[in-house]
């Protein structure tokens, strides 16, 4: 006991042919013994915890006269007393001497090592001393440094040690005996295998191969061949080039901005949401974005001005015609011909205007200037939009640039700006009819939507049906959409309400604003109530007053025919909300009864043709009104009389929608088996039939054949 | 003298009957039961046909030596960024300069296959507290035993602090994502196309999230996992603020699709074992039925010439 609780101990090991794991459990009277057997392999083979051979053991064996122990497969380290160890070591079991192999069988002596050792550091020569760094100088803690004299290895706490040399796994080991490992060897096993080697009597030395040195530059790249080598790419960025050949889709579009020749660009996000880089415009190619800009000044330099984006900017038609003797005379006079420099033609939109239509042409846009009586920094841009007129091959023909300006606070210090490119084909109407898909709708675009009426077009259908379908996209299935401070946008022109894409489930409230004036009378709620409905589902419901009357058609597919009203599934009311509103004055409060204020629509869709490339369609669209709400008006703590017109209200209105998918699981369709026509000579069935030249099936035939195959059988079995 | 045996051979009896008697619906009934009992036994336990299986590799990844830097600070409207894609690299940025990094990839065990990378950015910034870092490391991964994969794959990592920092450390395992089995045979390279774009023109269009949305749309990626990570707050206006991150290249389990034979080799060990057991039984069990005579049919008596 004594000598466990020194600070010595071991990494083990050894071997026993016949050890089973009840012995390895029970006590020995010996608490010295620290090895550890056991036979878990069938075939006796010992497992032993080696390390590799080539470690030597630079400090003391321990072991005592009853351990087994293989010289060059234990290590010693120095721990503190530990009484875990002390514990797992009276558990451990002596081995009888004769089942150990005699080739097993050396017994280094035990040193004690002392609870408080005194550190003799002396000089331990190696062939490597790594730790020497410094030149003609005692490295602290390196034993194997010449530099270093006995006194002043006295101050070494330790010696370094070895760098950790890898363990072989070939040899074998068994780390479930390990109970500690407290040396610097970590025991890998293999498990690539049964065997392992127990002794090698002839250690064998891994090296290294022995590698020359590369003199010249064909040997030095030579060594990287065949290796695939990841580094560090040191490149510059390319700038793109100007060539005067037509523009494809895709391409930068040029233009001259500040007599410099240039990719037209604008501004764009790319990481935070502020403008932080220029994008170019892609020919043929539409894009939108928008960025905050910071750091607002009132100037007419900035990004807020109009002028940074037209004023000498010109769009370069086509950069075939800027040939080598245009681009001479441009950068020696700095001018350009309107035919192949166009400048931007300027429109000013109003704030609410969303279709560039509506915008009034100009011939300038004043800059940003601050007024000081008003507070106000005036016309800055918000939103520019280029249109640009193309030809295709010819290039761009005419370029416009739409520009909605602002006035901004003075406190203001950021603003979000829109900027987008619409390319257009120059001979194309002005309004073009966009498809929400050919023929199955496509996901996200907008669900189409008419209204049925009888047109006299010929005299022989003087009721020829037909879907009216507005150009406008907010006459189709729309919602209410939000503006600011979530007030409902009462307006029904283009780009006021939200459409419903196809496929997108959609959720949408607002906020409509009632003063007193609407609740003063059972009239006023009525209208009221009309008020709601249009504003919930647009003007198809003005004058509706019966579900009959509701006139709305939903194209099947996205490329809608108005004239085949066939391909038009109408859209159902599953209730028609009472339009005539009880009301009733509660004390203090005006109350409308039973509003209807809020719209709930199921479109049901299905995958219709080919498995392959399955097509999206409008099986039916029916529209569900939520259940009246009474809206209640107070007007405490002033009587409803005498309460302010001007004072309002809020109430919400929502909407909604959901597509339901039906579709069933595509069915495999057969080819129909090709009918063969086997012709028989005209006399084959001649005795049984009494026509010649019959025809058969190829059923037939099956069918004959196999009779006459049975009764060659059922012949031959009764001559057997 | 006593008599012992020394050798013994059994006597065979056999029964015959025609083709249309109760024997023979009897035989064809027991043959079908032994046939296809075990079959519909081991069928009905499930895990008859082996449809996925797994196995450990370590990857083969190499750092592509691409990488970028996304450096939030108190100018949050110009973020530093710093790439080796050089579209990317803002040199107009007025407070900063991304100066050093330093890389290695260790092959511990030596078995030629990295097994960590070790990188370090420094960043020069002046007078700029530093509140959050998004990073992308591009790599080649590979994997062999199987089918033979490769793709560029991305190490993600993003932090952001209410603390400016000023340095930032993390230590990760670069972990195979899997959204279906890896098929057991063949070369994979689907993947093997660069996520971020790597024309070095100006004006490449950046945008992280359609990178980030369409890398998570892939049927095999990579994710830094087993992150423990570091913000050291402070201030970097004097020195350089400083980033390391150490990231594992760990052995892993993959599911792949086993091959034919593979499930055809389980499938018949399950069924063959079933099989013994009903042979057996149903051997005792014509042995029983004919012994008795339970049903009509003709006996050989091995010793007799005739019946």
């Amino acid at each position: 006991m004594t000598f466990l609780k020194r600070k010595v101990f071991i990494l083990l090991m050894c071997i026993v042919y016949a050890l089973s794991e009840d012995i390895l459990s029970s006590h020995t009277e010996d608490p010295l013994t620290i090895s550890v057997c056991n036979n878990d392999t069938e075939n006796g083979h010992c497992e032993t915890i080696t390390t590799h051979p080539s470690i030597e053991n630079s400090t003391e064996f321990n072991s005592s006269s009853t351990t087994e122990e293989i010289a060059n497969s234990t290590v010693t380290q120095e721990i503190e007393e530990n009484q875990n160890i002390s514990t797992e070591v009276a558990e451990t079991t002596t081995l009888p001497p004769s089942s150990v192999p005699s080739t097993l069988s050396s017994t280094p002596t035990p040193e004690r090592t002392t609870a408080e050792p005194s550190y003799d550091m002396h000089f331990v020569p190696e062939d490597i001393c790594s730790c020497d760094i410094t030149v003609d100088y005692c490295d602290i803690n390196c034993c194997c440094d010449e530099d270093c004299s006995a006194s002043d290895r006295q101050v070494f706490s330790h010696c370094f040690k070895r760098p950790s040399i890898a363990a072989d796994p070939r040899y074998c080991y068994q780390t479930n005996f390990v109970y500690r490992n407290n040396t610097e060897y970590k025991m890998v096993q293999n498990k690539e295998g049964m065997f392992c080697i127990l002794w090698d009597n002839l250690p064998s030395e891994t090296r290294f191969l022995k590698r020359k040195i590369v003199t010249k530059l064909k040997d030095f790249k030579k060594l990287f061949e065949r290796r695939k080598i990841y580094q560090w790419k040191l490149d510059v960025i390319k700038e793109p080039v100007f060539q005067p050949v037509m523009y494809r889709a895709g391409t930068i579009v040029w233009s001259i901005s500040n007599a410099t020749l240039s990719p037209l660009v604008l501004p764009n996000k790319q990481i935070t949401a502020f403008c932080e880089v220029s994008l170019p415009v892609q020919y043929l190619i539409d894009w939108s974005g928008s960025c905050s800009s910071v750091g607002l000044t009132c100037t007419s330099k900035s990004g807020l001005s109009a002028s940074s984006y037209y004023e000498n900017v010109f769009v370069i038609a086509t950069p075939q015609l800027m040939n080598h003797t245009h681009m001479m005379y441009f950068l020696e006079q700095q001018e350009c011909s309107y035919n192949i420099c166009l400048p931007f033609s300027l429109f000013l939109c109003s704030p609410d205007t969303v279709s560039v239509e509506d915008c009034s042409l100009v011939d300038d846009i004043e800059v940003p200037s601050y007024g000081n009586e008003t507070g106000l920094c005036s016309n800055v841009v918000k939103q520019v939009k280029y249109r640009l007129h193309h030809n295709g091959t010819l290039g761009i023909i005419k370029a416009e640039a739409f520009f909605w300006v602002v006035n901004l606070k003075s406190g203001q210090t950021d603003l979000k700006q829109t900027f987008s490119v619409e390319f257009v084909w120059a001979d194309a109407p002005r309004r073009v009819l966009h498809r929400s898909g050919n023929p199955g709708y496509i996901f996200g675009k907008p669900v189409i939507a008419g209204q049925k009426i009888f047109r006299s077009e010929t005299e022989e259908e003087p009721d020829k049906e037909a879907i009216l379908l507005s150009e406008e996209q907010s006459k189709w299935l729309t919602f209410p959409k939000p503006g600011t401070g979530g007030l409902c946008i009462s307006s029904m022109a283009e780009g006021s309400r939200i459409p419903v894409n196809f496929g997108e489930n959609l959720l949408s409230s607002c906020i409509i604003q009632l003063s007193v004036r609407n609740f003063s009378s059972p009239e006023n709620c009525s209208l009221l109530q009309r008020k709601f409905l249009h504003m919930l589902l647009g003007d198809v419901m003005i004058n509706v007053t019966e579900a009959k009357q509701f006139n709305m058609y939903v194209s099947t597919f996205g490329d809608a025919n108005v004239e085949e009203t066939g391909d038009w599934v109408p859209v159902l009311l599953e209730n028609m909300p009472i339009l005539s509103v009880d009301w009733k004055e509660e004390g203090a409060s005006l109350v409308c009864k039973s509003v209807v204020t809020s719209l709930h629509i199921n479109i049901v869709t299905s995958k219709v043709g080919l498995a392959t490339k399955p097509q999206t369609k409008i099986l039916g669209v029916a529209v569900t009104f939520g259940g009246g709400r009474d809206l209640v008006f107070s007007c405490s703590p002033s009587p409803c009389s005498s309460v302010d017109v001007s004072k309002r209200q809020k109430f919400e209105i929502q909407s909604s929608v959901s597509f339901v998918d039906v579709s069933k699981p595509p069915v495999i369709h057969f080819a129909e088996p090709p009918v063969y026509e086997v012709k028989l000579p005209y006399d084959f069935f001649y005795p049984f039939l009494s026509s010649g030249g019959v025809k058969l099936t190829y059923c037939c035939y099956i069918l004959s054949t196999t009779i006459l195959f049975l009764w060659q059988l059922v012949l031959k079995l009764l001559v057997d | 003298m006593a008599v012992y045996e020394v050798f013994s051979y059994c006597a065979k009896y056999r029964h015959k009957t025609t083709i249309c008697s109760s024997a023979s619906v009897f035989i064809v009934v027991i043959s079908l039961l032994i046939i296809l009992g075990p079959f519909l036994l081991v069928y009905r336990s499930n895990g008859f046909w082996l449809r996925t299986s797994a196995y450990r590799e370590q990857p083969e990844v190499h750092f592509k030596y691409q990488y970028v830097l996304i450096i939030e600070t108190e100018q949050f409207n110009n973020p530093l960024i710093c790439s080796t894609f050089s579209y990317l690299r803002s040199t107009d940025h007025n407070e900063g300069h991304c100066a050093i990094v330093k890389s290695r990839e260790i092959d511990n065990d030596e078995d030629g296959k990295y097994d960590e990378l070790s990188i370090e950015f420094s960043v020069v910034l002046e007078s700029t507290a530093i509140y959050g870092i998004k990073l992308l490391l591009v790599f080649d991964y590979k994997l062999h035993a199987m089918s033979s994969l490769q793709m560029e794959s991305l190490g993600y990592l993003q932090h952001s602090a209410g603390l400016p920092g000023a340095r930032f450390d993390a230590t990760a395992d670069l972990h195979l994502v899997q959204r279906k089995p890896l098929n057991s045979y063949g070369r994979d390279l689907k993947y093997n196309t660069s996520i971020i774009a790597n024309e070095n023109t100006l004006y490449q269009r950046f945008d992280l999230s359609t990178i980030l949305k369409e890398y998570g749309r892939r049927r095999v990626s990579t994710i830094l996992s087993n992150i423990y990570s570091l913000w050291t707050a402070g201030l970097s206006s004097d020195g350089p603020f400083i980033l390391t991150v150490v990231i594992h290249y760990p052995e892993q389990n993959f599911i792949y699709r086993p091959r034919f034979w593979q499930v055809v080799k389980w499938a018949w060990m399950q069924y063959i074992s079933v099989l013994l057991v009903f042979l057996y039984v149903f051997k005792s069990v014509k042995t029983y039925v004919f012994r008795n005579r339970l049903i009509p049919s003709i006996k050989y008596v091995p010793w007799k010439k005739s019946l």
